[in-house]
């Protein structure tokens, strides 16, 4: 394993503030896959997944170097001062690392840093895997996000995820700094992995997405292992009028009465938003169709207009 | 006229309601909206928004006779009512900075709600003036930005008179402002930048006060008796010539210069001390003459970040011309 720094700040008190890159290096010429975690400083599974992959790769080095055909570099930790803090920004710059790319990225620090890892993957990638967790407020099912214009050349690669389901969703602004959509649109199919919910880590969880970073490895031809690739499972494919999200219609606490995974009849209860101050139940919220329910509200307070539910229906979903 | 155009109910207590002031008069056609307090700590433009209020109240109830209204003006003073609450640029609970929060949506989270509430009511109107403040850990100079205006939206800005009118580059998520919504809906825009977050500066808010009032009599929204006076002369800076100055070292960065100022090649602009010994470690100049419309006022600084940016002023620049 080489580590090297992408991206070294002096911080005003003189320690360095380093983005840091593992790279296990195969044969030169073979496919070259990236991980990335942590844009998000609240986002702590991915940046578990790098550490299981770091030491996934270290064993299989050790064991079986000739299974590693490829190269895998991974950034477990791009923003390492909000990951210190716990925090999905940077608490010094304030600045989100995901919405920092585009034709004119200005002169920030984070704009900086950003500018140099995205030139870092593009020239060292053929593949990227860009790792996330849900926000403080929602809870999901391991998924592959992709925007519409990408899919053709993403929707086979997510089906060796070992993700529950693929979401493919139409383009729009917020996109348009990210890391995924700027590598996409620069020919590197880069994968946007949403899984688990921020400040936590769920092991069952990332073991599943780990099988599937490791299939995946297979599928591109950077592993062949003698125990051979992980089974995975056949993932949800939906499109936009697939998907129903069900938002609060008062403000109040939201207590969940469903579970993330389960499939829902239409009318099955999703839980319930109550007034803490009246002790009265507000809105009682009902699945509006059948389907697989991905994302749930978890932290319970509640605005009008919140999100409280995402279900995808699998009936036209199966790829 | 006060109306509420949002209502956004709360957990734990009564709604907060996002309002909008407004008058019309005359049969000017045309209509102006301000808006102000899209990160709860950009203080100077709703500072100006409440004294425009008062001044244009005192107009349409003829209590100043020397102006009268001939148009529509509807003022937007707090959008994001959460974090001006919080006193904090963005509300704590979702962290979203609201000038990324556009197009907006009538149904979706309550950061989303107002700022599609503020763009339906202004997305109609002939000019758009956003007030702000400097971004975070940062003070600007009194100035007008504009994205690709035309030669009349340039002279136009000139009006506003406060002597830097700026063509901004377009950040990355310039889709999801409101300046950008306003330029889509064939608003003219304009953005108004003054002063740092966190501090009302009356001296800057005088200025902008006077630059709106000018620029709605210039508009035709306001009939002033009082005779017509040419605006102050304006610069027009092109994206090309902004110059970004660069800390070269971390530690403290103390100024000696203020923003508006107008330097020399050469001239000091600061210097950067080690944060805990006090050594001199850099002196910090000018890289070529211009105006310092931006300058760094949280003095602990990261090796790498911008320390300033100088408007380099290229022949001929002069306004009106």
């Amino acid at each position: 394993m080489q580590t090297e720094t992408i991206f070294p700040i002096r911080t005003p008190l003189g320690t360095p503030i380093q983005i840091t890159r593992q790279s296990f290096t195969g044969r030169r010429g073979n496919p070259r896959v990236s991980f990335l975690a942590g844009l998000h400083g609240d986002e702590l599974e991915g940046v578990y997944l790098c550490h299981r992959l770091i030491q996934y790769l270290r064993g299989l080095q050790a064991r079986e170097p000739e299974a590693l055909r490829g190269t895998v570099h991974i950034y477990p930790a791009v923003n390492p001062q909000a990951l210190g803090a716990a925090t999905r920004l940077s608490p010094f710059f304030a600045s989100d690392m995901n919405r920092q790319l585009g034709d004119k990225n200005g002169h920030s620090l984070p704009a900086q840093a950003c500018q140099k890892l995205l030139d870092s993957l593009r020239n060292s990638s053929d593949c990227v895997v860009d790792l996330h967790a849900s926000n403080l407020h929602l809870r999901e099912l391991a998924q592959i996000r992709i925007i519409e214009e990408f899919d053709r050349k993403l929707i086979p690669l997510a089906l060796r995820t070992n993700a529950d389901l693929i979401w493919v969703h139409p383009a729009s602004g917020v996109f348009e700094s990210t890391f995924g959509y700027n590598l996409n649109r620069a020919k590197i199919p880069t994968l946007v992995v949403e899984a688990g919910i921020c400040l936590r880590i769920d092991d069952a969880l990332c073991d599943q997405v780990l099988n599937g970073m490791i299939h995946l490895l297979h599928h591109l031809g950077v592993l062949a292992t003698s125990e051979g690739a992980p089974e995975v499972k056949e993932p949800m494919l939906v499109h936009p009028s697939e998907v129903h999200q069900v938002q609060a219609e008062h403000a109040g606490l939201f207590v969940a009465r469903a579970r993330l995974g389960q499939m829902l009849e239409a009318g099955d209860i999703l839980g319930e938003v109550v007034d803490p101050l009246r002790g009265e139940v507000v809105e009682e919220a009902v699945a509006p169709e059948a389907g697989l329910l991905f994302t749930l509200r978890e932290h319970p307070v509640t605005y009008q207009g919140a999100a409280l539910a995402r279900i995808a229906q699998p009936s036209r979903g199966r790829p | 006229m006060k109306e509420t155009i949002l209502t956004l109910p709360t957990p734990f207590g009564e709604p907060l309601e996002l309002v909008k002031f407004h008058w019309e008069g005359g049969k000017n056609g045309d209509s102006l909206s301000l808006v102000s307090g899209l990160h709860g700590d950009h203080l100077n433009g709703l500072f100006v928004n409440q004294r425009l209020i008062r001044f244009l109240d005192q107009v349409a109830e003829g209590r100043n006779p020397d102006y009268q209204l001939a148009g529509r003006v509807q003022i937007f003073p707090v959008v994001n009512l959460h974090a001006l609450a919080a006193g904090q640029s963005a509300w704590p609970f979702d962290n979203l900075d609201m000038d990324l929060a556009f197009p907006g949506s009538l149904g979706g989270e309550a950061t989303e709600r107002a700022a599609g509430a503020v763009r339906r009511h202004s997305s109609d109107s002939t000019f758009g003036l956003l007030l702000k403040s400097a971004a975070t850990h940062y003070e600007d100079a009194p100035h007008v930005q504009c994205f690709h205006p035309d030669r009349w939206e340039r002279k136009l800005a000139a009006h506003l008179g406060l002597g830097i009118v700026r063509e901004i580059p377009a950040p990355p998520t310039f889709r999801l402002q409101l300046l950008y919504q306003w330029i889509v809906n064939e608003v003219t825009g304009y953005a108004l930048s003054a002063g740092r977050p966190g501090i009302v500066d009356t001296g800057m808010c005088d200025r902008l006060f006077s630059g709106i009032v000018a620029f709605m009599v210039k508009t035709g929204l306001l009939k002033y008796s009082g005779g017509s006076s040419e605006p102050k002369p304006s610069v027009y800076y092109r994206t090309r010539d902004e110059n970004t100055v660069l800390s070269p070292c971390a530690g403290w960065f103390l100024p000696e210069v203020a923003p508006g100022a107008c330097l020399k090649q050469g001239e000091r602009l600061g210097e950067i001390r080690d944060l805990q010994s006090g050594e001199t470690l850099e002196e910090i100049l000018a890289p070529k003459d211009g105006a310092l419309v931006t300058l760094r006022c949280y003095p602990v600084i990261y090796e790498g970040e911008p320390v300033a940016t100088l408007l380099e002023e290229r022949k001929p620049g002069i306004w009106p011309f």
